[in-house]
C-alpha cells in the first residue's frame, strides 16, 4: 500500500487511529503491529511469511549474540551468522537476476533463472534489522527481551517500505516508551501533508514531463528539452522520496514516535560532500556507522581510505538497485569524494557561492542521467543529447514547449527545493502577532494542500474508457 | 531581561501548539468528514462521463487475498466509488490549467474551445505491412479502380487552434510517404488540400476526435470528382441537427471541456421524395435495418454513434440507386458520416472494419462484383493500425 493511496488515506488510516488510540497502552503495540503487517501484505500477501520469518530469525539471533557477549568468539560467530543470513535473504530477492544475468553475459551457456518479485521495503528493513544486530554484538544497544517491541520495530508502517532508515538506537526506548499528545500529532499532520503534496502535487508532474522527454526520439531532442527533462527527473525524484520520508515522520510522530529527518534541502548544496550530508541522510550514516567506520574510515593510509570510499559508494550504488547503471552511479560519487577530499574542497571553498553551486547542481543532475537509464548505454546517449550530439540544434519549439506550459510549476520546484519558501512560511506563521488568527491561516493553507492532494489522488483512476481510437 | 525572554519563549511555544492542536483537528475533521460522505453515498454502476462500468465491491475470498486480486480490485472499487469523484477531477484540471498545463492525456486543449488530439507517430513496421498488402490487393484486380482518402487530423488542419509552441508530430509528411507508397494503385483523393480551405468552417468537432458532417461533406464533393460520380443524379441536401447536446470522446479523455454541448448535423434530401432508400445488412450481427441512422445512440454519451449505430465489423448497405455500380468501403469510424453521401451512387456499398472483420475478402471482391474499391481512414488510426494487413492477406495463401 502508498501512503498516495485513497485507500491509505481514508481506510487504513483511519481505522488504525481509532483502534490505536482506543485501546489501552498495553495494547498500542499490538495495534501496530497487526497494521503494519496488513500494510506490508497489501502488495504482495506471500512475503508476509518472509517477514515472519525474519522478525522470528531476528529475534533469536539478537538473543544469541547477548547471551554470548561474554565470549567475543562465540558472539562473533553468532554475529556473522546473522549477517551472511539476512545478506543472503536480500541478495537472494534483490540481485539473483542481476547477478546471473551477468554471468550468463560472460558465459558461453545460459543458467536458466526466474526474477522473482521483490519484497516491499527489502533493502530498507534488512539495513534496520542489521543495525540493531550489529549494535546488540558491539554493545552499544541492549538486547530486545520483547519480541512484540521488536516486531514493531521491524514492521512499523510509516517507514517500512521508504525509509528512513531508523537505527534500533534512535527508537530503542519509543518502542516501549512514547508519550502521544495532541501537539505531536498536529504536527506529525503538517509533516504529513507537505509530505504528500511533495509526492502527489510536485512529483508526480514532474514526473510526466520527464516521461515525456525520456519516450522522445534521438534525433528530436534539442539540448534544451534534455536538460528540462534531466531537470524535471532531479525534482521529481528529490520531491518523491523526500515527500516520502516527510510522510514517514509524520506518520510516526501520530503514533508517538520520533525519527530523524531525513533530508535537508540537498539541492542548496555547494560541493558534492555537502549534498551527501543532505541527501538520504539515514542512508548515508547507515554506511558511515556499519561500513565505513568499521573498514578504518579515514584513520588509515591514504590507499586504503581510497578502497574505503569505493567500496562504500559501490555498494551505495548497488544498494539503490540492482543494475550496472546504479553501481556506476555510485562509483561516480566515489570518484567525486575523492577528488573533492584531496584537491577540489580548498578551491570550492574559495569559489563565488553561485559558481560552486552551479558545479554541484550538474554533477548531480549527470548522476541522476546515470540513474534514470535503464543501461550504461542509454545513459552515454542522453549525455550526449544534453551537450548537443546527435540531437535536434540547441532550442526548439519542443523545449520551449516543456519551459512555457510548465512554467509556474518551475518556478514551484525551484523555491520548494530551498529552505526560502518554508523559512519565510514559518516566519510569518509563528512570528509575533496575533495568534489565532495565523493558527487558522496555517490550517486553512494546509487543509487546502490536502484537498488538492485527495483531488490530484482521485484523479489518476480517471481513466475514460478509451473508444476513443475507433 | 533574561526572565523576560524566557516568557517570550514560552509564549511562542504555546502560540506554535495551537496551532498543531488546530492542525491535529483539522486533519481529522476533514477525514472523518470525507470517509462519512463516502459511507453514505451510494455506489454508482456506471460512470456516464467516463463511458466505463465502474469497479463495484469485491467479495473477500481466500484466494482473492492471496494472489493480491482483492487488494487490486478494492483500490479501484474505493477511487472509482470515492464520493463527489467528477469534482474532484474538475478542480484537478483547473488547476492543472492555472498553473500553465495545456495537455492532458494526448489532448490538447487549444484555442476557439477546441480540443485536439495529438498526432500519432506511426507503428512503421506495421505501416509498411499495411501499405504493402494493399498495393498487393490492389494490383489482384487490374480492373477494378482503388481509391485511398486518408483524412487528416484536427491537430493537423487547425494547428493555428494548438495551444502556443505546442509540437506534433509532421502528419502532411507521413501522409506524403504513404502517398508514395500506394503510387500507381491506388488514385490519391487529397483530403488534406479541402479541409485546409475550409479550415475556417466547423469541419472538426470542438470536444471529439472525429470531424463533422460538414467536412465530410466537402471532402465527399472533392471524391465524387476523382472517382467520376454523376452528382446530377444525387437530391439536393440540407443540414438537420439531430442533437445539440454532444459532448465528445476529447472531452471524457481529456477533463477539458466537461460542459461544452455541440451540434451533430445529418444531410437529407430537400425533397424528401427524392430520398434513396436502403436497407443496411449487419451481417455478423444478423440484423439489418431500413436507415443509416440509430437514433437510440442520442441518448448516449457517444453520440457520434448515431451513424450506423457505430463500428461494426461488415456492413452490406443496398440501395435504390439508379446504378449498377457497386462499391467496396474499407474503414475507420471517420467513414461513418461520409457513407451517407455514397449510397445516390451505388447499387450495393460492403463495408468492412478491418479491425472487427475476419472474413474472406477477396470472397467479397468476387461474388459481390465489386467495380471500385476506396479506403477511407482518418490518420491517426491508419499510422497505428494493425488489422489491415491481416485481413487483405489471410486468404491469399489458401
Amino acid at each position: 500500500m502508498l501512503f498516495s493511496s485513497i485507500v491509505f488515506l481514508f481506510t487504513f488510516l483511519p481505522i488504525i487511529l481509532i483502534l490505536y488510540y482506543l485501546v489501552p497502552r498495553v495494547y498500542k503495540n499490538i495495534v501496530l503491529l497487526v497494521g503494519s503487517l496488513i500494510f506490508y501484505a497489501w502488495g504482495e500477501p506471500v512475503y508476509i511469511f518472509l517477514m515472519i520469518f525474519s522478525i522470528l530469525f531476528n529475534y533469536i539471533s539478537g538473543l544469541d549474540i547477548a547471551r554470548n557477549l561474554k565470549k567475543k568468539e562465540e558472539a562473533k560467530k553468532s554475529l556473522v551468522f546473522n549477517v551472511v543470513v539476512n545478506l543472503l535473504i536480500l541478495g537472494f530477492f534483490k540481485y539473483e537476476g542481476f547477478l546471473l544475468g551477468s554471468i550468463n553475459a560472460v558465459l558461453p551457456f545460459d543458467i536458466p533463472y526466474r526474477e522473482l518479485p521483490l519484497p516491499i521495503g527489502i533493502s530498507f528493513y534488512t539495513f534496520q534489522i542489521l543495525s540493531y544486530i550489529i549494535d546488540v554484538y558491539r554493545e552499544e544497544v541492549e538486547v530486545q527481551t520483547n519480541i512484540l517491541d521488536f516486531a514493531v520495530y521491524v514492521t512499523m508502517f510509516p517507514q517500512l517500505i521508504a525509509g528512513p532508515i531508523v537505527q534500533y538506537a534512535d527508537i530503542d526506548r519509543q518502542l516501549h516508551v512514547r508519550k502521544e499528545t495532541i501537539e505531536n500529532f498536529g504536527e506529525g499532520v503538517l509533516f504529513f501533508i507537505r509530505g504528500l503534496s511533495k509526492k502527489v502535487l510536485l512529483a508526480n508532474m514532474t514526473g510526466m514531463i520527464f516521461d515525456k522527454v525520456f519516450a522522445m526520439e534521438a534525433g528530436r531532442v534539442s539540448v534544451l528539452s534534455a536538460w528540462f527533462g534531466c531537470a524535471a527527473y532531479t525534482f521529481q525524484i528529490y520531491f518523491d522520496f523526500s515527500g516520502y520520508s516527510d510522510m514517514a515522520i509524520g506518520l510516526g510522530k501520530m503514533f508517538g514516535f520520533e525519527f530523524k529527518r531525513n533530508f535537508f534541502y540537498p539541492y542548496v548544496s555547494k560541493s558534492i560532500t555537502e549534498f551527501w550530508r543532505r541527501w538520504h541522510i539515514s542512508l548515508g550514516s547507515w554506511f558511515r556507522d556499519y561500513v565505513y567506520i568499521p573498514l578504518g574510515g579515514n584513520r588509515v593510509s591514504k590507499g586504503k581510505h581510497i578502497r574505503n570510499i569505493m567500496v562504500v559508494w559501490m555498494l551505495t550504488g548497488l544498494w539503490h538497485g540492482a543494475a550496472w547503471n546504479f553501481v556506476m552511479w555510485g562509483l561516480y560519487y566515489g570518484i567525486l569524494l575523492l577528488i573533492e577530499k584531496y584537491a577540489l574542497i580548498k578551491i570550492l571553498d574559495k569559489l563565488p557561492s553561485i559558481v560552486s553551486h552551479i558545479y554541484c547542481l550538474v554533477l548531480v543532475m549527470v548522476g541522476w542521467v546515470f540513474f534514470f537509464s535503464p543501461t550504461l548505454g542509454n545513459a552515454l546517449d542522453y549525455l550526449k543529447l544534453m551537450i548537443g550530439v546527435g540531437g535536434h540544434g540547441l532550442v526548439d519549439r519542443q523545449g520551449m514547449y516543456i519551459l512555457m506550459t510548465n512554467g509556474w510549476m518551475w518556478i514551484i520546484l525551484i523555491f520548494g527545493s530551498t529552505p526560502v519558501v518554508h523559512d519565510f512560511y514559518e516566519r510569518f506563521i509563528y512570528s509575533n502577532g496575533q495568534s489565532k488568527m495565523k493558527a487558522v491561516i496555517n490550517c486553512i493553507v494546509y487543509a487546502i494542500l490536502f484537498i488538492l492532494c485527495i483531488a490530484y489522488l482521485v484523479t489518476e483512476s480517471y481513466n475514460p474508457f478509451l473508444y476513443f481510437r475507433f | 531581561m533574561e526572565q523576560r525572554k524566557e516568557g517570550r519563549r514560552r509564549k511562542k511555544k504555546k502560540k506554535f501548539s495551537q496551532s498543531k492542536r488546530m492542525a491535529a483537528f483539522m486533519f481529522v475533521g476533514m477525514t472523518v468528514f470525507i470517509c462519512l460522505i463516502n459511507l453514505i453515498s451510494r455506489d454508482k454502476p456506471f460512470s456516464e462521463k467516463e463511458n466505463r462500468v465502474l469497479e463495484q465491491k469485491p467479495e473477500i475470498t481466500m484466494t482473492g487475498i492471496e494472489s493480491g486480486r482483492f487488494m487490486d480490485q478494492y483500490e479501484s472499487y474505493k477511487s472509482d466509488q470515492f464520493a463527489g469523484r467528477d469534482l474532484w477531477v474538475a478542480l484537478k484540471t483547473n488547476v492543472d490549467l492555472l498553473l500553465g498545463k495545456r495537455e492532458s492525456n494526448g489532448v490538447f486543449k487549444g484555442k476557439n474551445s477546441y480540443l485536439l488530439e495529438d498526432i500519432a507517430s506511426p507503428n512503421q513496421e506495421q505501416l509498411d505491412a499495411n501499405l504493402k498488402a494493399m498495393k498487393e490487393f490492389g494490383s489482384t484486380y487490374p480492373k477494378v479502380p482503388f481509391y485511398m482518402l486518408l483524412v487528416p487530423n484536427a491537430a493537423n488542419i487547425l494547428s493555428d487552434k494548438l495551444p502556443a509552441l505546442a509540437v506534433t508530430e509532421n502528419q502532411p509528411e507521413q501522409f506524403d510517404e504513404i502517398k508514395k507508397a500506394l503510387d500507381g494503385e491506388y488514385v490519391w483523393v487529397d483530403a488534406q488540400k479541402v479541409l485546409r480551405k475550409q479550415k475556417d468552417e466547423e469541419i472538426y468537432y470542438h470536444t471529439d476526435h472525429h470531424w463533422t458532417t460538414l467536412g465530410a461533406y466537402y471532402v465527399y464533393q472533392e471524391l465524387a470528382k476523382y472517382m467520376e460520380l454523376d452528382t446530377s443524379k444525387a437530391p439536393e441536401l440540407k443540414p438537420l441537427a439531430v442533437t445539440g447536446d454532444f459532448n465528445g470522446t476529447l472531452s471524457a479523455t481529456s477533463g477539458y471541456k466537461s460542459s461544452y454541448r455541440e451540434p451533430i448535423y445529418i444531410y437529407s434530401a430537400k425533397d424528401s421524395e427524392d430520398e434513396v432508400e436502403v436497407v443496411v445488412n449487419y451481417v455478423d450481427e444478423q440484423r439489418k435495418t431500413a436507415t443509416l441512422y440509430d437514433s437510440t445512440k442520442l441518448e448516449e454519451k457517444d453520440k457520434y454513434a448515431v451513424f450506423f449505430g457505430g463500428n461494426f465489423s461488415m456492413m452490406d448497405i443496398r440501395t435504390t440507386a439508379d446504378s449498377t455500380d457497386r462499391l467496396l468501403l474499407v474503414k475507420d469510424s471517420y467513414a461513418n458520416c461520409l457513407i451517407p453521401f455514397l449510397t445516390p451512387y451505388f447499387r450495393e456499398i460492403i463495408v468492412i472494419d478491418p479491425r472487427y472483420y475476419y472474413g474472406d475478402i477477396h470472397k467479397i471482391m468476387e461474388e459481390n462484383k465489386i467495380t471500385s474499391v476506396l479506403f477511407l481512414y482518418n490518420g491517426n488510426t491508419f499510422v497505428e493500425d494493425n488489422s489491415i494487413s491481416g485481413v487483405l492477406e489471410s486468404h491469399e495463401t489458401e
